[in-house]
């Protein structure tokens, strides 16, 4: 499953056609519900497929679609500063793997690993978000209500200008 | 009840849904400005009577309520009172929706208001993001203006790019801890012991990163420019000093209480923070002809001032830091405000010619506030720059300090050429119009602290107290 959301992300990058490269993302958000579902999260693997497999990589398409396609096409993939973004990368991956060998980890972190495993399904995550999260998840209703005015603000300004 | 700390954040969220929900029947300017104007007051008064209750925490420990956040709370109130006080003229030059203006101030400072008081990675990332997002929309509000959009598109870019880092830095310092709360984080490094662990190193330098974006430090400083020339003069004014006093504040706890004890890696950070910005913002301004990108440059050097105190990494650096940022909210709105005052005209330094014939009075505010920025003696800004700089001699970073001063000298040169063509030209441009009493009413409060903290520059030192680790 990793392995192949790794291929399905290199690919997604690499392609030359943008609506090749959005069905890319889109196997690469399927194998990653996938690995939330073999960890035993089956509400975040469901929210992985309905909101980003559904809903955003929709988005993603319709930009595509209104943009330039043969423009986009002609030009080179890359930039020319693409073998510095691949090695800020790889440096993240290998963060990635530090993390998970353990290397130095503080005795916290260990005692997190003792709580058994990740409890993922909907009313653990129910119970912590209105629980202990109740004010990071109302302070980030308030964030989206911003996005919303700010959205209809812009975009109603907009239609009614020159 | 725990909801009883957060009342002065309720208030200006309050005040902000009120203003979307009437937004279709406000139409004047007067009505949005007084609602902010007393939601503000509110804000700040409410935030010093819950604290007579004792400092305490509540919501799982994610919220403090303690001197330090108190004293950001009522700072932030007065930032937003002053810009919304000091947008009135360009509510009705330009074609802004009042109500929504409004309340995008009001939430933005809301965000501010829970980030100061978080002691926890996550209410503090999502305080920060709320005051940033409102932040993007306030510089691309007047959207027939092509330089406005750009702004706007940059500044949410680069800002995307700086949420993106601090989040990994905060993912990391989880990975490492196993703990986003800031006590937790302290008491899982101490038993750690002292020796360097890769992952907490750089956890540290992407959080100090993501948090140096907000104060527009160098190397994190390239939005700054753009976007203040892109926005209106008070919406400048309000990120100017809103989004730096909250970075500093933020920064502040961070260092004194999760990462406390890695002291010796985060004074490294800042002072190389602090060093570049103090240079490069001093010597890149002195090339400028725009006003607001000049009082970018400035802002830039100004964070490195600030961050000056927090090397020290104790309680009186963090003291004198946070008195820099009380006053600096004051002299750079000041600042900003005249800009805004002057209109069209304020906005190339070449507008400046012979101002002080045409309009005494307001050269000798904008004389007062150019000399409180340089840091001139009766003003407020020589009493910040030296609380400073005596915390970097006293943390032993002497060649810092002699940089800082040097670099004081050479912003002389920038901050002075305005006054010189106030003063020594003829004016080439029509006087401009009176402005509107809300203006001047901020202008004058501007400059009054501004005053006041040059005369008794002792006055703030009881209350600024540092955050309790």
């Amino acid at each position: 499953m990793a392995a192949a959301s790794v291929a399905s992300a290199l690919l997604a990058v690499t392609r030359k056609n943008p609506v090749h490269s959005m069905l890319w993302v889109l196997t690469l958000f399927l194998h990653v519900a996938g690995i939330f579902l073999l960890l035993g999260a089956e509400f975040l693997a469901a929210v992985q497929v309905i909101v980003y497999a559904g809903a955003i990589l929709i988005f993603y398409i319709f930009v595509v679609m209104l943009l330039d396609l043969p423009d986009e096409e002609a030009r080179p993939r890359f930039g020319k500063h693409w073998p510095l973004a691949a090695a800020v990368g790889l440096c993240f991956a290998a963060l990635a793997w530090l993390v998970r060998a353990g290397t130095g980890v503080a005795p916290a972190a260990t005692r997190l690993a003792a709580e058994g495993p990740p409890r993922g399904g909907l009313s653990a995550i129910g119970m912590a978000l209105f629980g202990p999260f109740a004010l990071p998840f109302e302070m980030a209703s308030l964030l989206l209500l911003a996005a919303i005015v700010g959205a209809v603000v812009l975009a109603r300004r907009r239609a009614a200008g020159p | 009840m725990s909801l009883a700390l957060l009342v002065p954040e309720l208030i200006l969220a309050g005040m902000a849904l009120a203003l979307i929900l009437a937004a279709r029947r406000i139409q004047q300017t007067p009505v949005a400005v007084a609602g902010t104007v007393l939601a503000a007051m509110a804000a700040a008064l409410a935030s010093v009577w819950v604290l007579s209750g004792g400092a305490r925490a509540g919501f799982e420990g994610m919220i403090a309520l303690d001197g330090y956040s108190q004293f950001f709370k009522v700072l932030i109130s007065a930032t937003l009172a002053l810009a919304a006080l000091l947008s009135v003229r360009n509510l009705d030059a330009e074609h802004v929706p009042r109500a929504e203006y409004h309340a995008l101030l009001l939430l933005a400072s809301t965000g501010m208001m829970l980030a100061v008081s978080s002691r926890d990675l996550l209410p503090l990332y999502l305080g920060l993001e709320l005051m940033t997002l409102c932040a993007y929309i306030l510089v691309g509000i007047r959207v027939e203006r092509q330089e406005s959009n750009e702004a706007a598109i940059k500044y949410f870019l680069l800002g995307s790019f700086a949420s993106a880092v601090l989040i990994y830095g905060i993912s990391l310092t989880y990975a490492v801890t196993g703990t986003t709360d800031f006590a937790g984080i302290a008491s899982a490094l101490s038993k750690h012991g002292t020796g360097s662990n890769l992952l907490l190193l750089v956890a540290i330098g992407l959080v100090a990163a993501g948090l140096a974006f907000k104060i527009a430090a160098v190397p994190m400083h390239a939005w700054a420019p753009d976007a203040y020339q892109g926005a209106s003069a008070p919406v400048a004014g309000f990120l100017a000093a809103g989004s730096k006093a909250v970075g500093l504040a933020a920064l502040g706890r961070v260092c004194l209480a999760a990462y406390g004890s890695e002291a010796r890696v985060l004074s490294v950070v800042l002072a190389g923070l602090a060093g570049l910005s103090i240079v490069v913002g001093s010597i890149i301004a002195l090339s400028q002809t725009d006003m607001k990108r000049l009082l970018a440059y400035s802002s830039i050097a100004h964070a490195g001032y600030a961050l000056l105190g927090l090397i020290a990494g104790t309680g009186d650096g963090a003291s004198a830091t946070m008195t820099y940022a009380f006053y600096y909210v004051f002299m750079t709105l000041g600042t900003f405000g005249v800009v805004a005052a002057l209109g069209e005209r304020g906005e190339t330094l070449d507008g400046y010619r012979g101002l002080a014939a045409q309009r005494p009075g307001i050269a000798l505010l904008m004389l007062l506030f150019l000399m409180s920025l340089t840091g001139i003696p009766p003003t407020a800004g020589f009493a910040a720059k030296f609380f400073v700089i005596l915390s970097a001699v006293r943390a032993g970073h002497i060649a810092l300090a002699v940089l800082a001063v040097a670099c004081s000298v050479v912003s002389a040169f920038f901050y002075m050429r305005v006054a010189v063509l106030m003063y020594m030209n003829a004016p080439r441009e029509p006087a401009p119009s009176r402005f509107p009493a809300a203006m001047s009413a901020a202008l004058a409060v501007a400059a009054l602290v501004t005053l006041i903290g040059g005369i008794s520059p002792g006055s703030l030192a009881r209350w600024a107290a540092p955050p309790i680790p």
